[in-house]
């Protein structure tokens, strides 16, 4: 029977907020509705369940209170002294409790508010960060044995990764023992036409072994068979089920339809699951699957570790059988590295804020908490001396902290969901991997009972302390002293808080003026003054090298006659996104180097360097006819050519590369080659006469104006060779700014957490100063008329408090400087910044001090003597 | 001859879905949902049934073709019927008021749908 099946026992249990007859009544019918309104739900998503689950705790328990005022309005008032004699249920007990609680939270609503607010952020915060540390970092692919995927890397000596040789790719085969299945795969991008105007689909060209390793059966139709991937592959192809739907209407028959990808026909042999990921977890699109030919080159490399074999050792055993290649060794790395694409060590830096963040907002609540209980003191009190039970009294302040939690609880769910759902709206372009976080249950139920066992910590302990009390004692001086032993440990919390707070305020300044800095550096060329067009020929109708050369050189002159143009180059790259090219160098007159080195660079022709702006140092750059020959030149970058060559002039000598002779012509300065985010820029460069033309190019047009008329007419200009052209002109200033988005990203999480628990902390501020000005109004009244002025009143005040922020000061400052050298080692370019930011820091925690205890101190100046002294 | 308490808006609501013959507590809640955009708990939906019960304008029936036991439906009593009307009536009178105050101007056609 297909039923939606029996309530949740969460369900079950708010039920018992409701008075029993109510509830034996309609219970039943309750939670069979409840059970269908879930259903419902769950097809709409986990989000929707979540939110049903907030709504209906709230309606269940509204419910139950409205029920109870109704019935019994008389015994409110017995309730409300807590020394009713009657014996009532002990859910009828608790509701009478949050009548009263709610009763005496309306009354206060700016603490209720602080309180739940607190509680959200902190909660909220904590939950969002980490469920996108999980989404990016910590969850394997989607797939069957993802969680034992591994990727295979041939690692230079640079640290430089790169797909496995043909030779290194047989070794881990033959590694049966080690790992269970081996799959080769490659991506890229084709041109599809024939479907309305031409796209550029996303492609995976897998071997046959890859649809088994990810598990995949297509749904419709057929894999490759073992004819179909031998030599360069036949031409036939799998649909991703999106595209089917889009494109086939979803038709079964489409197996056998011709598709023409790079403008010629194949057949369509089937359609893929609706799930399907990249076997690398990367969370991009997949459009088509196509064979990967046994002969085809250039492949990633994924396997599946074999039960009990870890990663290390999977590695060690890899790095042993190096075999011939003394250039590059063979690195096993977790299956989602790409994923993380450097992800891992900005989210852990961002993690630990946000644990602090958790941590002054458990502090504040507690505080706020305290400075309630202190401030009902002697209402306690009354009720005990009335004849209420200490467990009555207990129950009580716990019913009020309950109310308090489930509200702080809610927000924490909303606050949690918008923060997911605005870093996804406010991702860097390049943070793919944010797109699809989902709130994380686990630590959301986690977060929650942290707060909430801080909540229940704080708020019972005075309540069993004021039911411990004497009544006649308290009754005496609870409105005058303030209890001393409160008062020392919130002082103690506010001070904690401050520290934090000072510790986060010290991360956040010293993010943002690397990022600062970084947007600061000499590039070494002249991003401002060119746009970067990147074009793609159609591949199918310029299918030799000699042909795209043509049309590619047609391009640069037709662009060069364009007014307001100064110059143009073509090349196969633009900075940061230039080529590499790697190998055993060896100079002349000196023996080899021993390690492989990494160039960046790549082809480019004789108007480059002018265009782009890179200074040359010594000699000159390529002639056209250089560029033309492909002649054997090359023209280097200082570090470059100061490696090679020592200290003297490399222009006219000669090495050897991968076994072909090179003439240094030229030296240029060395530029930001990889974008401006990691720092370095003393990487080696290289840069040869454009040794062929590809059918994607990049067209560099040095020119002053940037305006949409002008990109319109360049891209039109492109269009009117051909109609199948794809064209995109981005600024080469953009293309660098870019590099820097993912540290802004962070930088901006990190300042957003700072200003909360900045504020966090004035709350708690306030609060104790506030309740200290209340408790000494008698002394202070005293102090006046016996003739202290209002000046020093108010600095009587403000150096109370300014104590305790000084020590916070100090003890945030030891805190971040060991944090700070922690984190400086890692990856992550934070450096210790030198004492400016200290200084921004705590100019910052001060002035925010200062307003928030500027209030309670005026209040203490304007104490008038004769009434203080006259009340009570 | 208004004799009778006015009604809640959900109160009515779920009148004026009753009319269309038994349901049970969830169809109600999407039925309620489609009349006024927005869905009633369970806790206030039951404790709105609960009170139109004891006021003796709804009834608890039973329907054959109940595919679960727990499933509890809903009839709409003579009582209930002329409490729906006599808070139609009402309505009504509001909006004569309304008009006669040149509340709309385009009070006519919304008469006439009514």
């Amino acid at each position: 029977m297909n039923r939606p099946g029996k309530a949740p026992v969460t369900y079950r249990v708010l039920l018992r907020l409701l008075p029993r007859l109510f509830r034996e009544r309609h219970g039943a019918a309750m939670e069979e509705t409840f059970a269908s309104a879930r259903a419902e739900a769950a097809r709409a998503g986990r989000m929707a369940v979540t939110r049903l689950y907030a709504r209906e705790a709230a309606d269940v328990l509204l419910t139950g209170i409205r029920l109870r005022v109704r019935s019994s309005a008389r015994a409110r008032h017995a309730v409300v002294l807590g020394a009713t004699g009657r014996r009532r249920s002990p859910g009828a007990a608790l509701l009478d409790d949050i009548v009263l609680g709610m009763r005496s939270l309306s009354r206060n609503a700016a603490f209720f508010a602080f309180a739940a607010l607190t509680l959200g952020f902190g909660v909220g915060a904590t939950t969002a960060m980490y469920s996108a540390l999980k989404e990016v970092v910590l969850e394997p692919p989607a797939y069957a044995g993802g969680e034992r995927a591994v990727r295979v890397w041939r690692t230079m000596g640079s640290g430089l990764r790169v797909p496995p040789n043909a030779d290194q790719i047989e070794l881990v085969r033959a590694e049966t023992t080690l790992f269970e299945a081996v799959a080769t795969y490659s991506s890229g991008k084709v041109t599809v036409t024939g479907l309305g105007e031409p796209v550029q689909l996303a492609v995976q060209r897998g071997t046959a072994d890859l649809a088994s390793f990810m598990g995949v059966r297509p749904v419709v139709g057929r894999m490759f068979t073992d004819e179909e991937l031998a030599g360069e592959g036949a031409h036939v192809v799998l649909l991703s089920h999106a595209l089917w739907r889009a494109r086939f209407g979803g038709r079964t028959d489409v197996t056998g339809e011709p598709l023409h990808v790079n403008g010629e026909p194949w057949t369509i042999i089937g359609v893929l699951p609706p799930d399907i990921v990249r076997p690398d977890a990367l969370p991009e699109p997949i459009d088509l699957w196509l064979p990967l030919g046994e002969a085809q080159q250039g492949s990633s490399l994924m396997a599946r570790l074999a039960p009990e074999v870890t990663i290390e050792q999977a590695g060690d055993r890899l790095t042993s059988l190096r075999g011939e290649d003394a250039e590059s060794e063979l690195e096993v790395v977790p299956a989602t590295s790409m994923r993380e694409g450097g992800l891992r060590e900005p989210l852990r830096v961002l993690m630990i804020a946000v644990a602090l963040l958790l941590l002054i907002a458990c502090v504040n609540v507690a505080n706020l908490l305290l400075h309630r209980n202190a401030a009902r003191g002697r209402d306690t009190v009354v009720r005990a001396a009335l004849g209420a039970t200490r467990s009555r009294l207990v129950r009580q302040a716990l019913a009020e902290s309950l109310l308090l939690a489930l509200c702080g609880c809610a927000m924490g769910v909303a606050v949690a969901w918008a923060g997911t759902v605005a870093a996804a709206a406010l991702r860097p372009a390049d943070l793919a991997a944010i797109q699809a976080i989902d709130i994380d249950r686990g630590v959301l139920v986690f977060s929650l009972l942290i707060s909430l066992g801080a909540w229940l910590l704080f708020s019972l302990m005075p309540a069993l302390r004021g039911a411990r009390r004497n009544a006649a004692e308290a009754l005496s001086s609870a409105a005058r002293t303030g209890a001393g032993g409160s008062a020392r440990l919130r002082w103690t919390l506010v001070g904690f808080e401050v520290a934090l707070s000072f510790a986060l305020l010290v991360g956040a300044a010293t993010l943002i003026v690397n990022v600062r800095d970084s947007a600061r550096r000499d590039t070494g060329y002249q991003p401002a003054s060119f746009v970067a067009m990147d074009v793609t020929l159609p591949v199918w109708r310029y299918q030799n090298e000699a042909d795209r050369r043509a049309a590619f050189e047609r391009l640069v002159t037709t662009v060069r006659r364009m007014p307001g143009v100064d110059d143009v180059a073509l090349a196969a790259g633009v900075p940061p996104h230039m080529g590499i090219a790697f190998g055993i160098v060896h100079p002349e007159g000196r023996a080899p180097d021993e390690e492989a080195t990494v160039f960046h660079g790549g082809g480019i022709d004789d108007a480059y360097l002018r265009t782009i702006g890179q200074p040359l140092i010594a000699g000159r750059t390529f002639l056209p006819h250089e560029v033309r020959d492909g002649a054997d030149v090359v023209v280097l970058g200082e570090t470059a050519a100061r490696r090679f060559f020592g200290g003297g002039d490399a222009v006219g000598r000669r090495f050897s590369l991968m076994g072909d002779q090179f003439t240094v012509v030229g030296v240029v300065r060395d530029i930001a080659i990889v974008g401006l985010a990691n720092g370095e820029s003393d990487r080696p460069i290289a840069y040869w006469p454009l040794p062929e033309v590809w059918e994607e190019m990049q067209i560099l047009v040095r020119t002053e104006r940037r305006d949409a008329d002008f990109i319109a007419t360049l891209t039109s200009l492109v269009r009117t060779m051909d109609t199948d052209v794809l064209v995109t002109v981005t600024a080469g200033s953009k293309l660098l700014g870019a590099t820097l988005a993912r540290a802004r990203f962070t930088a901006a999480l990190l300042t957003a957490f700072a200003a909360i628990a900045l504020l966090l902390s004035a709350i708690g501020l306030y609060g104790v100063l506030s309740q200290i000005v209340t408790s000494r109004t008698h002394e202070i009244g005293l102090r006046v008329a016996l003739g202290a002025d209002r000046a020093s009143i108010r600095s009587l005040i403000l150096n109370t408090g300014g104590r305790v922020v000084l020590a916070g000061l100090l003890a945030g400052a030891l805190l971040v400087t060991g944090g700070l050298r922690v984190l400086s080692s890692s990856i992550f370019g934070i450096e210790h910044r030198g004492f400016g930011v200290y200084g921004a820091a705590a100019l910052a925690l001060g002035v925010t001090s200062l307003l928030a205890m500027w209030r309670p101190a005026m209040r203490a100046a304007r104490i008038d003597p004769v009434r203080a002294m006259s009340a009570d | 001859m208004h004799n009778t308490e006015p009604l809640t808006p959900l109160s009515m609501a779920i009148l004026l879905a009753l009319m269309d013959g038994p349901q049970h507590g969830y169809a109600l809640m999407q039925e309620i949902e489609t009349q006024t955009g927005r869905r009633p708990g369970t806790g206030t939906l039951y404790a709105a049934l609960d009170r139109l019960e004891a006021e003796d304008h709804i009834a608890e029936c039973a329907v054959e073709s109940a595919e679960d036991a727990r499933r509890r439906y809903f009839r709409i009593t003579p009582g209930g019927l002329a409490a729906a009307r006599a808070e139609s009536a009402r309505m009504l009178d509001v909006l004569d008021r309304a008009r006669a105050r040149s509340v709309f101007t385009s009070f006519s056609t919304l008469r006439e749908s009514s």
